[in-house]
């Protein structure tokens, strides 16, 4: 019995010892156990309870392995005073962390907006720089159908020097009979049949073995639409039902962020020809024309007009549009806005970063380049902010107008770029040019009164001890701008006490 | 400024003890009352500002006394003189460990 509890207790000292060693890092650990081990074996023999079991003896060795745990902890704690202090990040890291942080919120709530997402992508058309919209001039970009579908189908008979093919469709709501006794109003397009053919958009077909019927016009639905009202159920393919009064076979589903047209559509009913020329001659709709390829049409551009003559007194006046300036009219508003703030700037800041003894000693030419690249970074993230910002202000609400966006897009992006740009320069202004921490201990100098005496306005100090900024409070001709005064060597005794501030932090 | 690590009163005493010929650790525990916890950590300290040097006894003899190898630890030149700046700053040391009880290694 005896030996079988001497046994247990040692395997229950060995087994804290064990345990306690967790504690020690990896690589002194063996060591650590060993003289635990060897020590708790001498405390044992120096108590006399080698071959006997006395539970004081016994209480002795317990409170050594317990202690091996106070080892351990104090050794960590040890290790980790050791370890050099961890630096925190400088003012100039974390003003940048800060700007791509902004960035990549602005561009992660881009994603989850899908208007935003939509006019951030590139245009889902086939050969879209030719695929022109063509409206009645003075109306483009309303929204609004212009062109009559007798104009359309005269177009489209009469052999053109200009176009290859028109597409002609016009959104109505229309009902849309799901059952004998169910029905929904959906909007519907009412189409050509070459649509999606001229647009180049795939049809993911419903069932694509079957067999329809070529005198039915062919309903295609959005998928949402198809998972809304249909149950994203496959067996509706060819099933034919009631749109409006006539009979229509349901045919495929194309995917709702495809359609960048005007006009909000949840299926196009795609007619064929028969039932096109059947359309009354002054429905309005809109048209989308191919523009033939040829080396004559290239000097066009992505926005122009024309004239078309209707009968011998009368003249059409259109606007093509090309699908692909859509697309990038987002990025075109984009660039013009940012022109446009970097030429206002100046009206609202003064430009100057301040004046420099270039020829300090104290100023490397490394310290100017990272000076300067770290204003070039802020510009550079800037950039991005002011784009998916902006794009997100402008498709905030689903139901927006694209003319309404396009109008929030270039106030929010001028307005959003305007204040950035002037952020970045009061930003470096406000920043020492050796370690680029932000100047602090703001101190009022000198006199109103005696301006021209001597000047007057603010004095800011480098926590680094690099240097200060005098800025004054009215510019004179001789002192216009900020002036930064280096301090030499005779200074760094003040700075280089303990707990004063890092340099580069603020 | 001498150049000499100043030690703590508790380092001190351990440096006294090892001086003394409590040359391992449990020993060092018993002779000055200090607990696992500090004598062990405080030893690899004096043993990494090299204070003190240890040196595991050779296997054949553990083995022939039927016992665990132990880890012997001795004062380096360096220990010394710290030792003897140390009973300057604390004149005790030498009454609380006397250093005539000196253990064959």
């Amino acid at each position: 019995m005896k030996p079988l509890a001497i046994r247990a207790f040692r395997a229950f000292n060995l087994a804290t010892l064990s345990v306690a060693a967790l504690l020690i890092p990896r690589g002194q650990r063996t060591e650590w156990l060993k003289e635990w081990r060897a020590e708790s074996w001498h405390v044992r023999q120096a108590c006399g309870a080698e071959d006997a079991i006395l539970w004081q003896a016994e209480r002795e060795v317990a409170d050594f392995c317990f202690g091996a745990f106070q080892d351990a902890v104090c050794l960590r704690r040890d290790l980790r005073s050791a370890l050099p202090p961890r630096q925190p990040l400088s003012s100039a890291a974390r003003c940048l962390l800060f700007l791509a942080g902004i960035a990549a919120a602005a561009g992660c709530l881009l994603m989850f907006l899908p208007g935003a997402r939509i006019a951030a992508q590139p245009s889902p058309y086939r050969d879209a720089h030719r695929l022109m919209l063509i409206t009645r001039s003075g109306l483009s970009g309303t929204g609004y159908p212009t062109i009559r579908a007798e104009q359309f189908r005269a177009w489209r008979e009469k052999k053109q020097k200009l176009f290859s093919d028109f597409a002609f469709y016009q959104p109505v709501i229309r009902s849309v009979a799901l059952s004998p006794h169910r029905s929904i109003e959906l909007s519907v397009a009412q189409s050509s049949g070459n649509l999606f053919d001229l647009l180049g958009l795939p049809i993911q077909l419903l069932n694509p073995d079957r067999i329809l019927k070529d005198d039915l016009p062919k309903l295609v639905i959005t998928d949402e639409a198809w998972q809304k009202y249909f149950g994203k159920g496959q067996k509706v393919s060819g099933a034919t039902i009631l749109v409006g009064n006539s009979r229509a076979e349901i045919f495929g589903v194309i995917p709702a962020d495809q359609w960048r047209l005007p006009g909000r559509v949840d299926a196009w009913l795609l007619e064929p020809d028969a039932n096109v020329a059947a359309i009354p001659a002054e429905a309005r709709g809109f048209l989308v024309g191919h523009l033939e390829p040829s080396p004559a049409h290239n000097h066009l551009s992505d926005r122009w007009e024309m004239s078309v003559a209707v009968g011998p007194d009368d003249t059409d006046y259109l606007t093509c549009n090309s699908l692909s300036s859509r697309a990038s009219g987002t990025f075109n508003i984009f660039l013009f806005t940012v022109i446009l703030a970097f030429l206002a700037l100046p009206a609202t800041t003064s430009l100057p970063l301040g004046e420099y003894a270039a020829a300090h000693h104290k100023l490397s030419r490394d310290k100017q380049f990272r000076r300067w690249a770290f204003l070039a970074a802020k510009f550079a993230l800037i950039l991005p902010i002011v784009y998916f910002a902006s794009i997100d202000l402008a498709h905030l609400s689903a139901s927006m107008s694209p003319e309404n966006s396009d109008y929030i897009q270039i106030v929010a992006s001028f307005s959003i770029c305007l204040f950035a740009l002037r952020w970045t320069l009061r930003d470096q202004r406000k920043r020492c040019p050796v370690c680029l921490g932000k100047l602090t201990n703001p101190a009022r100098v000198g006199q109103p009164s005696r301006t021209f005496l001597a000047w007057n306005g603010t004095e800011l100090i480098c926590v680094g001890g690099h240097g200060l900024l005098h800025v004054p409070e009215m510019p004179t001709s001789w002192f216009s701008t900020q002036r930064w005064l280096y301090l030499d060597s005779s200074w760094d005794v003040l700075f280089s006490e303990a707990n004063l501030a890092t340099p580069g932090t603020s | 400024m001498t150049g000499e690590p100043r030690l703590s009163h508790t380092a001190a005493l351990i440096l006294q003890a090892v001086n003394a010929g409590y040359v391992y650790g449990f020993s060092v525990m018993e002779v000055t009352g200090l607990p696992s916890g500090t004598v062990y950590p405080a030893m690899r300290r004096l043993e990494r500002d090299e204070l003190i040097r240890s040196h595991w006894e050779q296997q054949s003899i553990a083995d022939a006394e039927q016992r665990p190898p132990r880890k012997y630890y001795k004062l380096t030149r360096v220990g010394n003189t710290t030792l003897e700046a140390s009973r300057k700053r604390y004149p005790l040391l030498t009454k609380l460990i006397p250093s005539t009880e000196v253990e064959s290694i």
